[in-house]
This record gives C-alpha cells, structure tokens and sequence, in this order.
C-alpha cells in the first residue's frame, strides 16, 4: 500500500479541480495534480506516479508519460534549492555563461550535479522569459534578475541560512514546485527506492510488489535525465 | 469616461510604470470592465457585431503566426454540438519574448475582461488560461485577479444580470517549449504529452476534448477589450492597412533600456531603438538583430535600421514580425556560438514525433557546435543547409522550421564567420560571448534597470 498522503488543502484543491474539467475528461487533472504532488512530496518517483494516477483514476502509464516529458517534474530527487540559470540567447548575450561559470566553481560542481550536502543542483536552463533582466537565475519559485557576481555570492549565502519551510511553499495552488519540501526530510531518507506499486483500474485494491531495488541516488551525484524522452541539454 | 490611452499608444499596458496596477480597484479606475458591463448589459454589441468589430480591426494573432483573429474566430461551426472553449496561450516560451508575462504580472484584469467579452463574440462559456509552468509570479497575479474578478461579480454565472455565463479556469503547464503550438497546447491541456495534431481537423472544429476550440494568445485577447470599447476603426488609427493596431515588443541584449514596450505597429526600429530602448550599451555597436523571437531569420544591423516593426516591412526586409521578441545583437558577438546556444534549445524541445525534427535538430545543433569548437569536417556548411532544407514543411508542426529558419540566415547573412571558423579551425572570437556587462570586472560595469522607462515584470 502507498503510504503517501495528500495534505487537508491539497486534497481540497483536488476536488475543485474535478469540477474544472469536463466530466468525461478527468484525465486533463494528470499536470495539476502531478504539480500538486511534487510540492507535496518533492520529487515524482514510482510511487509518487502511482498515487496520482490512482486519485484521478487512470491508468498509471498515462501520469507516467506527462511525468516523463516535461521537464518541471523532478524525476530524481534534487538538491533543497533546484538552482536554473538560463543560458538562452538573449541571456547569454548578457554573461549567463560567465555567471554559470561561476556558481560551477563557487559549489565545486557541473551543471547537472547536486552539492555532496544536498543543497544545491545547478542547472543551465532554457529560456524563462527574462530576457530583459539577464543574467537570471531561477531559484526554486522565485527568479533573481539583472545578476552580477556579486548578487550571485550574496544570494548563494542567503539561501543556505533560510529554513526548509521557506525553500518550497506548499500552500501555492499550482506551479511544480522546485525543491523537496518540508515532507522530506533533507538527510536523505526520502521515498523508499525500491518500491512499485501496481495500481489496478477502477477501485480494486491497490497491490504492492517488490521489485528490483533501483541504485540509491547519492548526493552529489549527477541528475541525469535518463527517463525523459528529449534528455537535458548538457 | 473612455478607455485610456497612455501616451499614444498604450493600451494594453496603459498605466503608470512602477504603481500597483494589477488589484480589480485599480483596473476599475482606468475603465476596468465597463466595456463588458456596457456589452453584456447594455446591449452595445450582440455577439456577431462584436465578432465584427474585430474583424474590422485587423487584429492579427500576437503569438507570432499572425493569424487574423476574427477570422479564426468565424471557423467555429455554427451550431456546434459540444460547447465552445477558449483556450488563452499563455505558455509564452519563444526566446526572447517575454511581453505576456508583463500583461498578466501588471494587468492582468485587462485580460480576463478580454476573455468574458472573446467569449460573448465567440459562444463561449468557458476559457482556459494555459499559463507556462515556470512563471510562478504570473501564476500567482493572474490566480488572484480571477478570484477578484468572481467576487467581485466580473466572471461566474449570469454575469451583471445578463444571463451571460463565463468560467475561467487557470492551468500551469510543466516546462515544455511545444506547448505554445495550439494543438500540443490542447494535448497538454487535455492532460497528455503536448505533441502536436495533424491539421485538418483544425481545432475550431475538434478541438480540447473533442470540442470546438480557439487558442488565442494572451496578448490578443487583451486587445480585443480595446476594440469593444472603441471600435475595431479606432484601433486601425494605429499601423497600416494589413498590420493595424499597437503591439508589444521585448527587447532584450546590450540595449541601454531593455524591456517591453507598446508601441504603433510600424514604429521604424531606428526610432524604436533610439527612442524607447535608450539605444545600444555604450561602445557597443549593432551587429545583427533578431526582431520577432528566436524562430524568425537574423538580419544584419544595418538592415535591421530599415525595418519598420509591421508585418510587411518584415517581410520585405526578409525576416518576419513573430512574437515581437525583439534580440538585440551587439558587436564582437560570434554569430556561430549564438546559432549553437539557438539550436541547443530546438534539439532540446523537439517533442521527437517527427523524424526530421528530431533527427535533424541534433544534427544541425552537432555540426555548428563543432564548427565552433573547430573541429569542422570539409563540407559541413553544404551539409547544414542540405539538412535544414529537409527539414522544412516536412513535420506535423513548425518547431522544425523554426530550426531550421534561422540556421540558413545565420549561414547566409553571416556566412565569412563560418567559413573564418573553419579556415582557422577555433572560434575567431575566442569561443565565448562578449562581456557587455563587465561582469568579470576591470571595465565600468554597466547597470540596466530603468523602471521609468520600460516594463519589466
């Protein structure tokens, strides 16, 4: 059995959004609810795929395929902030490389990786529509425009002293989230690799079942996006 | 009381830079839903005359196709079956434009009053703002301007009295570039993976759950609150016979004031470029600009000084008008790494349905990345132009054109660059971009923003 949980709000917010969309449509629920579920739980595994796709109902591939293809949802679990400069044209007009650059060397990491202390993942992002205030860098909700290096080491410093709760508000009713929230803690004991959850059509009981333990994302190891079809840039 | 008009020109965007533009009290201050009350309650339009309306005012589709907008509106089959949906594109991801999020960061209630009165023309009782996942900011002031907008009886059921009803429900995507195209919007919206549909059928006539429906872009809709309060003949006091109206344009790169502007469609960009955005950096000269977001052709400085900001003069000039996400090239830029970094984020976004969209951003994005790097192979310049040429019109949607465009400008306009990469087997600009901002020190470092000229969210 799954052990996850939606929160009071979120389940709320569920139920409104049924309301949303066209009865015989539910499966239009799949991004808002796989959004929702990513603030919730911090990063979209097996399991969390299955829950989704047992609230909704349907069939587990299809909330598997939307997780796969876009890149917000975190299919690995990330550093506490999810750090994305963008290195598009008009960004890298204005020294998104020199500013990318940067952070590669203040962290000791490639774009791609997480800090070995789990609190950063660096990665060059594609366009986030800030092409007037570059260099921009995204951190986790918020973006920091019209960066210098300055801003960068000043706000590196920052985000380390601010507390887990302020990373990743739970309570937006939309957006993917970035970052793990406050339901995972940061020490590593997040979702139980090694689990699926074999979720039957139309209300029949959920079955668990073992499978074959999948490797242990260690900190400080790349993020690789091996599951999506159109791979990261890097 | 009319419809304010901030300098000339601004009427999407028409109040003052810097103030709390977004709750409904300030919108209602500046003719804030009085054309919707005065449409649906008092009979200034029925829905066919107000589909007229836009009709007459030329309005072209703001996403950069620059399809006119009432025309699209009149596909839809005249007794449909299934109701109506308007499905708002605000999933703004083109490179380089960044003016929709300026519309729903800063007014977003002109919006919203576009999409209750879009729907009256269009028999509609229920939109979608599919709103891209990564604009938090935008998410948030849209969010709470709906909920505004239904307390404050604005949207909802029977709306003033009217009878009128209109849902509007707001729908973050998860960072997908293709989910700007109007059917893999629809896919996504229909909770799938945004991979275009073929066309025919068009979504007028089968559209998000099977039903008729329009995607209109966010800066579209906000204008047609313009033309029911005015008419579609004033708002042809702007631009020429076939680009009529105001338009917005983000301007990014080495520009004194960068940002978004609304200006007459038409403005020459000299004036554009001297006027609004401050002109270049000091002692940075023009290079090369693309006007209309990243997908459309490069031209050289010195064209881009001829170009009027319409349609035609696009056109004429060989590039095109797109989303009016306007990049700014400065001097010393390699125009190699600046393809590269372009097809990175094809190859990146190509949802992989169609083989030569694919296959052949990946191939074009390898072969310029390696020209750069100097590792070119004899005849690779032939071999890009071979494999842009198959890409084109050969896939469901244009995202393969829009790769394969700007590489045979980029070749043809700046074509000695390529060949010096190759002769010299490195990047003559020592691989990297320029430092317009002294970023690394050692020069005056430049600061850009400029809140008393430019819209920046």
């Amino acid at each position: 059995m799954s052990t996850l949980e939606f929160s009071a709000a979120a389940k709320e917010r569920l139920e409104w959004l049924r309301t949303r969309y066209p009865k015989e449509h539910q499966r239009a629920l799949i991004l808002p609810v796989l959004s929702m579920a990513q603030r919730e739980f911090g990063w979209v595994g097996p399991e969390v795929v299955h829950f989704v796709a047992a609230q909704i109902p349907v069939p587990a591939i299809q909330v598997e395929e939307v997780a796969t293809f876009y890149t917000m949802y975190n299919k690995q679990p990330i550093g506490r902030w999810h750090l994305q400069v963008c290195h598009n044209l008009s960004c890298s007009l204005m020294g998104a490389e020199i500013v990318l650059e940067h952070v590669e060397k203040k962290l000791g990491i490639a774009r791609g990786e997480t800090t070995e202390d789990g609190e950063f993942t660096l990665i060059g992002a594609e366009c986030l529509g800030s092409c007037g205030t570059a260099p921009m860098m995204q951190v986790n909700d918020h973006y920091h425009e019209n960066l210098s290096l300055q801003d960068v080491d000043d706000l590196l410093e920052k985000l380390r002293a601010t507390p887990d709760q302020e990373a990743n508000p739970a309570d937006l009713p939309f957006g993917c989230g970035s970052g793990p929230s406050r339901a995972l803690p940061r020490d590593g004991a997040r979702l139980e690799a090694g689990r699926a959850v074999h979720v039957p059509h139309h209300g029949e009981t959920p079955v668990t079942h073992e499978v074959a333990e999948r490797p242990k994302e260690a900190a400080g190891q790349p993020v690789t996006d091996a599951w999506t079809p159109q791979g990261m840039a890097q | 009381m009319s419809y304010p008009v901030v300098d000339g020109s601004r009427t999407i965007l028409n109040f003052e830079r810097g103030t709390e533009s977004w709750p409904l009290a300030s919108y209602e201050s500046r003719f804030g839903y009085a054309t919707a009350k005065a449409v649906l309650k008092g009979g200034k339009y029925q829905p066919a005359e107000l589909l007229q309306e836009v009709k007459d005012s030329g309005l072209r589709g703001r996403g950069g196709a620059g399809f006119p907008t009432g025309l699209k509106w009149s596909f839809l089959p005249k007794d449909p079956e299934h109701p109506v949906i308007l499905a708002v594109n605000a999933d703004e991801s083109e490179p380089g434009t960044f003016k929709d999020r300026v519309i729903m960061e800063e007014n977003p209630h002109v919006l919203l009053e576009g999409i209750v009165l879009s729907c009256y023309a269009m028999g509609s009782n229920s939109a979608y703002i599919y709103c891209r996942g990564e604009y938090v900011p935008s998410l948030k002031r849209v969010h709470a301007a709906i909920e505004e907008a239904y307390a404050g009886g604005h949207l909802g059921k029977d709306i003033y009295g009217s009878g009128f009803d209109c849902d509007v429900t707001l729908h973050s995507g998860a960072g997908a570039y293709i989910c700007g195209e109007e059917t893999g919007l629809i896919e996504s919206l229909e909770g799938k993976k945004g991979q275009p549909r073929i066309k025919p059928p068009f979504p007028a006539v089968y559209g998000a759950f099977g039903y008729p429906t329009i995607v209109n872009n966010v800066e579209s809709i906000a204008a047609v609150t313009y033309i029911a309060a005015e008419g579609g003949q004033a708002y042809r006091a702007w631009g020429s016979d076939k680009s009529t109206g105001t338009k917005l344009f983000s301007v990014s790169g080495p520009v004194k004031r960068p940002g978004v502007y609304e200006v007459p469609i038409g403005t020459p960009f000299k004036t554009f470029l001297e006027d609004n955005c401050g002109g270049m950096l000091d002692g940075v000269g023009l290079k090369a600009l693309i006007i209309g977001g990243s997908s459309v052709p490069v031209v050289t400085g010195e064209t881009a000084l001829k170009i009027n900001m319409d349609y035609e003069s696009c056109e004429e000039h060989g590039t095109l008008l797109g989303s009016g996400g306007v990049i700014v090239i400065g001097e010393g830029t390699c125009m190699v790494r600046s393809l590269m970094v372009m097809l990175r984020f094809y190859h990146h976004e190509s949802c992989g349905q169609c083989t030569p969209c694919r296959e052949g951003t990946g191939w074009i994005e390898r072969i310029v990345t390696r020209i750069e790097h100097g590792d070119a192979e004899p005849g690779d310049i032939d071999e890009l132009y071979r494999i842009a040429d198959s890409m084109e019109l050969r896939t469901i949607c244009t995202l393969a054109d829009a790769a394969a465009w700007p590489t045979k400008s980029f070749i043809d306009v700046f074509r000695s660059e390529f060949e010096a990469h190759i002769e010299k087997g490195c990047c003559p600009f020592g691989g990297t971009f320029p430092d317009h901002l002294n970023l690394r020190g050692g020069g005056v470092p430049q600061r850009r923003d400029d809140p008393e000229h430019a819209f920046i969210a």
